[in-house]
């Protein structure tokens, strides 16, 4: 009795003293990007003469990332209430190559870090092209695909291979040798042994590279979207940079990052539901 | 010391190495252990002791089929170890778990490979878990495992298969003293309850005697065997006893003379 009486006060300053600590964390949270934006609106205010439209305040961007996407006041002109096509047009690049890349890259991982021969056959060629900046591929796939998606994909399929194959191989490669030699004795063989030991065991490392080709994804869709395609968030950008709407232009931006940091948490939701029962979850 | 009772009839070799070599490298490269015959019969509980480098996990790790002799062959019922299979189970120092699976995935593994149904399956995995005290934290992953308890799978996953022999490299040398001894407690009733051969490899005299029916001391540069001694002390072994220490005092001279000499080389 006396027991409970005591534990009873006690439990309610623990839980006011939880919400203190989430206020406290959630104040500590938005101290930086609050202060971002107050430099960012000082720095407009600054700059107005200089600059002028070209640097836009956040509520000037704000006002023209909602009339893009829901048509408010039609201040964004012909761009207005279209922002849901510029999303699907680059999202669905972006999701088709990143998908191909992870189809190539991990089969083709497992491979060559688990097979001495496949590696002495394919590595040396996959590091002859690895090199080459995704940049440098622009011009000849616009030749190759003309204007339009399969140019786009090509290119973010380029961004995002590599780092996907390159994790998946060197996750095979660092197996912990004796993990393998338990697969052995117990009788996995072949493509048993890949499928049920070593695709496992090097899920962590796969679940990296696809976390940091996902990053490349949107830097190839954007850079591909300002030449070779004629709609997306990259080619909005371009467009408005035609009629000097430096507000679009920075509304598009924030809507990549958006959506880059959105796809990223997807991954590592997707890596806490794969890994996490086993290596405890992961976070930020 | 390896006197034999005089009304022991010698028993048939079940597992026997047949001047077996190891050298690395090249030809005339390091001759990790020079040509060396073991017999070991059916239900023997040998221990290997020795310093490192004395060739004692190469020994064992050519009875797993991870390692192939250089000169010489490995054979268990005449059959010669040709690669590594269920049929000789492995427990390894570092466990070696799969972590992405429980334990009781990691235990039936073995029988998933060798296409046991998951009726079968679960019924001979209960039965080892059960065997090695485990049932209980079957649903754990290993990270969610002690030390001793990962230990233990490890000589489930092994058992499950019914191999021929048990191999263990050093399975204790990572525990706590308490955990160790509760281990090797627990491991002489698994083997009393299945009557398995086993091949363990240690670095500990205390270990080999308190365990083993005979220990097999080695020495290095190159690897050998140098004796062969049969530990006749009644089971359980009290490791107190007169025996036991006069033993004990007789194989630590001979593993740190080994040791010795190789500091001197070195």
């Amino acid at each position: 009795m006396a027991e409970s009486d005591r534990a009873a006060p006690g439990t309610v300053a623990e839980g006011s003293n939880r919400a203190w600590k989430m206020l406290v964390s959630f104040l500590g949270a938005s101290l930086l990007p609050l202060s971002i934006l107050a430099v960012w609106q000082a720095l407009a205010l600054l700059l107005e003469n200089a600059l002028g439209p070209f640097f836009p305040t956040p509520y000037q961007v704000a006002n023209a990332l909602l009339d893009w996407a829901f048509a408010i006041n039609g201040s964004t002109a012909t761009f207005s209430g279209t922002l849901i096509y510029a999303i699907g047009a680059s999202l669905r690049r972006v999701s088709v190559a990143f998908l191909i890349a992870a189809c190539c890259g991990i089969p083709l991982g497992l491979l060559v870090g688990w097979s001495m021969r496949m590696r002495l056959i394919l590595d040396p060629t996959v590091q002859l092209f690895r090199p080459v900046p995704v940049t440098a591929w622009v011009p000849i796939s616009m030749l190759w695909f003309g204007i339009g998606d399969g140019a786009a994909i090509y290119l973010i399929f380029l961004a995002t291979f590599f780092p996907i194959y390159l994790n998946t191989f060197h996750g095979v490669r660092y197996i912990n040798p004796t993990v393998i030699r338990a697969g052995q004795m117990l009788g996995a063989r072949g493509l048993r042994m890949i499928v049920h030991v070593v695709l496992p065991a090097a899920l962590p490392a796969i679940f990296a590279g696809l976390r940091i080709s996902v990053g490349f994804a949107w830097t190839a869709v954007v850079v591909s979207e300002l030449v070779a395609v004629k709609n997306g968030l990259g080619y909005v950008m371009f467009d408005a940079y035609g009629f000097l709407r430096a507000d679009i232009v920075v509304a598009a931006m924030v809507v990549v990052g958006v959506l880059g940091s959105v796809s990223d948490r997807l991954l590592m939701a997707a890596e806490n539901f794969y890994l996490g029962r086993y290596r405890g979850r992961i976070s930020a | 010391m390896s006197t034999q009772p005089a009304q022991a009839a010698p028993k048939p070799s079940f597992v026997r190495y047949d001047a077996v070599t190891k050298s690395y490298g090249a030809k005339g490269g390091a001759l990790a252990l020079r040509a060396t015959s073991l017999d070991i019969a059916e239900g023997e509980f040998i221990c290997v002791v020795g310093p490192s480098g004395c060739g004692k996990t190469t020994l064992l790790n050519m009875l797993a089929g991870f390692v192939k002799p250089t000169t010489g062959r490995v054979s268990i019922g005449d059959v010669p170890v040709a690669e590594p299979g269920p049929d000789r189970g492995v427990v390894f120092q570092e466990a070696g778990l799969f972590d992405w699976l429980t334990a009781r995935r990691n235990v039936e593994f073995g029988l998933k490979m060798s296409g046991v149904p998951q009726k079968e399956r679960q019924l001979r995995a209960d039965e080892v878990l059960k065997l090695t005290g485990m049932l209980r934290f079957a649903d754990r992953y290993p990270s969610q495992l002690s030390g001793g308890m990962k230990q233990r799978i490890g000589i489930a996953r092994a058992l499950v298969n019914d191999p021929a022999v048990l191999l263990m490299d050093e399975p204790f040398a990572a525990l706590d003293a308490q955990s160790r001894s509760l281990m090797q407690e627990e491991l002489l009733s698994v083997w009393r309850r299945t009557g398995k051969t086993i091949l363990f490899v240690t670095h500990s005299v205390d270990e080999a005697i308190y365990l083993a029916d005979r220990v097999v001391v080695m020495s290095a540069n190159p690897g050998r065997i140098k004796a062969d001694i049969r530990i006749e002390i009644e089971r359980p072994r009290d490791e107190m006893s007169l025996e036991f220490n006069r033993l004990k005092r007789e194989l630590k001279e001979m593993v740190m003379f080994e040791a010795r000499q190789q500091e001197l080389e070195a």
